[in-house]
């Protein structure tokens, strides 16, 4: 399950609503950086869209995708904010072992002690997302999305994409298309949001 | 002759046994079975508990501010100079506080106790670790306050232990000042009975009961507290049949998780697990040989030698069962000198009141949904809430005191009938989760339970009137009329014609100003501006925005709309509120976090759920003039009174003053508070002045300690520095400079034209937030 995390930003999505309970989340990717889609769909709204399974990414390409929280905290990082990324590096953690619970009760308590940390909203879509949640997902990621957008752009490149995975697994395409670009405008390192452009039709920087 | 007589009389009493003893075989079957039945069923009712939300501390955390002596003052905690040695003590060094915590169940399950030390600079946290591993720790947890047990007709408290986890010491004391022969009796003692009498009558006064330990179980647990013969005889044969069919073991074990130990207020005390925690905050383990003494001591009558209420008495009749204990070998000489020198160290007693009834009734309709009353009354379910008991202490007593301090200095406001008293409600929710903090549904629960907070519908006033501004920043970023703070309002009386009527809204003393900004309108509750701009946007599109936002009461689809013409509750208008201070996202009011069976089995847990109803952009433009409403406007007081955080927030009064509200937040904490009477009687007094002077109060005392937070502007929005008067860029000329936020595109960038810098400035101060490329 370590694939989950690594895929943070190569999110391919489970395929539309009728299948959501059933969803295999994010475990399909094509590689770390950019998903290619094998066939893009003829119309966005109408897309079910197809990737390719790859192999394992090596831990580095995990870390490269997803990495660690805790180089954030410098010494001019606030205490309670420090205490509370510390917690959701925990939480992480706990994701990538595919206990949701613990992590869920991790990233809550990280948010109790601070209630603005834009990465406790991302994992907590996170949590959402792989609980086949995807109201949830698309709420949290936006947060997450918003509060991070001023200071830590990649990171709120991953929270649009995270949210455009969500509104394709709902079969929301039309919003899908419209976060991946906003993520791409984030971010245009941001390998989940040009594969989603791609894979939903039309090009990352056309309006 | 006299053989005949005597061999007669024998055949008769034998006749007599027998046939008795026939006779009664069917009444000890029945008695059998109804003791067998009580021991196979369920044995007691547990009643539901309700418990506070658990203390976070971290690093960051002021421990003065959130009150940290206080919450391990009420949990039980014992301050002491060195140590912590035992769970529940509390150490303070210099720069340092240990605390050894309690076993205790939390919303996450049962958590064992550990040594934990807060290192600290001043009252602030700079870290944690833990005493005996050295690990530094994110976190640490003080466990949740009981705030209520849900009981049906008596309120049992009890926790069962087994045997092998009640000290064979207190066992011991337990048979010797009440049962000194259990191992050696089958049930009745008719040689305790015996010396029982003998000893009483010696003492002139009852000092021993003749009862057996199974005698007083069968009393308490399958007979009622009538006192008559035949109960007595039932009694005994009862003790004779549980003792046939159980062993000594099972029997002491039931006695020992029974028997009644002592009261607080309405709350019994059952079991020697209560009553150690009730009487010494210990755990069993923990007792020294004079507290298990103490707890044997009041077995005969907890309210008589209740060490709270008489603790001479008690004292004595502990060193009492301590001698009995030092004659049967139970203690050696030097236990026996040393616990009878051992002075009386009580917990310090807690009242059994409920510190948030308000919130308790409003969380019994909210159980009732999922639980029946039989459940919650005797399963024993751990029911752990949202309630902050430190901010529901700050609004009980800031509503209290706001509300006393408003009679003192208003006579008129003043009743002599309680049910006819100036009312108030308050309540208190964490906008990113919707977790209600606080709840005072009245000012004293005594006088009347009606929780105003839910029940009473009352008229918001201006505090409906950011609705009516946020339609116009949404109508603006839906590409309609571009209204941004800067925009100028007409304040001028007029008249608005609907369904053949004619309505005129009218200015707070009939003060007009012309041409307004939007952002001072809003600041200063002008009610001919804010109509003014109602009538363009349309009273439908305010309706249902603020609908979007969480009120759900009936809203007429009238023009007195816009200034608030209309009922909600005081949940309502938190519920709208808390969506903007959570940027747009409504997070429904949570009371309930998690639910566990008796074993700890969780049953129910409800992670905050949020969903996006508004554009983030349009509702921070909103928070930024609401900011201003605190800053300079209406509600300004609130920063004379010391509150002093970024806070965004609106005043309210109705028609003849009828209702005076205050609602406002902090990015982390909102509160409404609302002033009024019952029989809608006025109060004459404006929301800043009756509402916004309790809403501080308590604002101060819930964030004390707490870090501040900024409202950060959401991508899509221009921060641009303009000139107060003319709306434009501001030049450095200008006097009057306002940091103005703008929905991205309909910021301004006409440079100030009435003062013109000589030379054209390099660069508008302009600050973008950080936009997307659509």
């Amino acid at each position: 399950m370590l694939v989950v995390l690594a895929l943070a930003s190569c999110l391919a999505p489970p395929r539309p609503q009728r299948e959501r309970l059933a969803a295999t989340p994010l475990v399909v990717r094509t590689s770390p950086a950019i998903a290619t889609p094998t066939s893009p769909p003829a119309t966005a709204d109408e897309a079910t869209p197809t990737a390719t399974a790859t192999p394992e990414p090596s831990p580095e390409a995990e870390e490269a995708e997803l990495p660690s929280l805790l180089p954030k905290i410098t010494d001019a990082t606030r205490p309670n904010v420090a205490a509370s990324l510390r917690l959701i590096e925990d939480g992480r953690t706990l994701l990538v072992r595919e206990d949701y619970d613990h992590a869920l009760d991790r990233i809550e308590r990280a948010l109790a002690i601070d209630p603005s940390n834009a990465y406790g909203y991302y994992f907590l879509a996170r949590v959402h997302y792989e609980k086949h949640n995807y109201d949830q997902t698309i709420a949290f990621a936006d947060k997450a999305a918003l509060l991070s957008a001023r200071d830590d752009r990649p990171w709120a490149a991953r929270a649009y994409a995270l949210q455009g995975a969500a509104f394709e697994a709902v079969g929301r395409f039309p919003d899908a298309r419209a976060v991946y670009r906003k993520a791409f405008a984030m971010d245009p390192h941001n390998g989940a949001a040009s594969a989603g452009i791609t894979r939903l039709g039309g090009n990352a920087t056309a309006p | 002759m006299l053989r005949r007589l005597i061999l007669g009389v024998l055949v008769l009493f034998v006749g007599v046994v027998g046939v008795a003893a026939i006779l009664a075989v069917p009444y000890f079957r029945q008695l059998d079975t109804i003791v067998a039945e009580k021991f196979a069923g369920k044995r007691w009712d547990f009643p539901s508990k309700i418990y506070s939300d658990s203390c976070l501390i971290f690093a960051g955390l002021d421990l003065d501010g959130i009150g940290l002596s206080d919450r391990l003052q009420r949990l039980n905690y014992r301050q002491v100079n060195s140590g912590p040695t035992r769970q529940g003590e509390f150490a303070l060094g210099v720069n340092t506080t240990d605390i050894y915590l309690h076993d205790s169940l939390l919303a996450s399950g049962p958590r064992t106790g550990a040594r934990i030390r807060l290192l600290r600079a001043g009252s602030m946290v700079t870290g944690i670790e833990g005493l005996d591993t050295h690990d530094e720790l994110f976190e640490v947890e003080l466990e949740p306050e009981l705030i209520t047990g849900l009981y049906e007709n008596i309120w049992e408290e009890r926790r069962l232990v087994t045997l092998d986890e009640v000290p064979p010491l207190l066992v011991r004391a337990i048979m010797a000042i009440e049962d000194q022969h259990f191992y050696e009796h089958h049930g009745v003692d008719p040689l305790g009975i015996a010396r029982a009498l003998w000893v009483n009558l010696r003492n002139g006064q009852t000092v021993q009961g003749g009862s057996t330990l199974t005698q007083q179980l069968v009393k308490n647990f399958l007979l009622t507290p009538e006192r008559s013969v035949n109960r007595k005889l039932k009694e005994f044969a009862m003790a004779l049949v549980v003792e046939r069919r159980y062993s000594k073991r099972e029997i002491l074990e039931a006695y020992l998780n029974e028997i009644y130990l002592g009261q607080r207020g309405a709350q019994g005390i059952f079991g020697v697990w209560e009553a150690a925690n009730f009487y010494f905050a210990k755990p069993l383990a923990d007792l020294s040989v004079a507290e298990m003494a103490l707890l044997a001591a009041v077995i005969k009558a907890p309210n008589r030698y209740s060490p709270f209420r008489d603790p001479d008495r008690a004292l004595r009749r502990r060193n009492y069962g301590l001698s009995l204990m030092h004659k049967r070998g139970d203690i050696t000489d030097e236990q026996h000198a040393q616990a009878i020198a051992e002075p009386l160290r009580l917990a310090a007693p807690k009242p059994a009141g409920n510190d948030a009834p308000y919130f308790v009734d409003f969380l019994r309709q909210e159980l009732a949904r999922t639980y029946p009353v039989s459940v919650l009354t005797s399963e024993g379910l751990s029911i752990f809430t949202t309630l902050d008991m430190q901010m529901q202490r700050a609004s009980e007593e800031t509503l209290r005191h706001g509300l006393e301090e408003l009679e003192k200095n208003h006579k008129r406001l003043r009743s002599d009938k309680p049910t006819e008293a100036l009312q108030g409600a308050l309540i208190a929710l964490q906008p990113q989760t919707g977790e209600i903090k606080a709840m005072m549904g009245g000012r004293d629960y005594r006088s009347t339970q009606f929780n105003r907070v839910v029940q009473s519908q009352r008229q918001p006033g201006s505090v409906f009137k950011p609705f009516v501004y946020l339609t116009a920043f949404l109508r603006t970023a839906d590409g309609g009329p571009v209204i941004t703070p800067a925009s100028t309002l007409d304040d001028e009386p007029f008249e608005w014609a609907f369904d053949n009527q004619v309505w005129s809204p009218a200015n707070y003393k009939n003060r007009y100003f012309g041409q307004v900004s939007v952002r001072h309108a809003l600041e200063f509750s002008l009610n001919a501006a804010t109509s003014h701009l109602a009538r363009d946007l349309g009273i439908p599109a305010v309706r249902e925005v603020a609908q979007r936002l969480g009120i759900t009461s009936p809203l007429p689809a009238v023009p007195s709309l816009a200034l608030g013409a209309v009922e909600v509750t005081p949940l309502e208008i938190a519920r709208a509120y808390g969506v903007l201070a959570n940027q747009g996202l409504k997070a429904t009011p949570l009371s309930v976090k998690r639910v566990l069976d008796r074993s700890g089995t969780p049953i129910e847990r409800n992670p905050f759920e949020v969903e996006r109803v508004i554009d983030p952009a349009p509702v921070y433009l909103l928070i930024h003039v609401m900011e201003g409403v605190l800053d300079h406007g209406t509600g300004k007081a609130a920063r004379r009174l010391g509150f002093k955080r970024p806070a965004a927030g609106k005043t309210g009064t109705t028609n003849d003053y009828h209702d005076a509200w205050f609602a406002g937040f902090t990015p982390d904490l909102l509160a409404v508070v609302w002033v009024g009477f019952d029989q809608n009687k006025p109060v004459g007094l404006a929301g800043g002045e009756a509402a916004l002077p309790i809403w501080t109060d308590f604002m101060k005392r819930a964030t004390a300690g707490r870090p501040e937070t900024p409202f950060l502007p959401p991508p899509g929005v221009t921060l641009v520095n303009i000139d107060d008067l003319t709306g434009e860029v501001a030049t450095p000329n200008c006097a009057e400079v306002i940091e103005e936020a703008f929905l991205s595109g309909y910021e301004p960038t006409q440079p100030c034209h009435l003062h013109a810098p000589s030379e054209a400035p390099s660069a508008a101060p302009v600050t973008h937030a950080p936009d997307y490329v659509e």
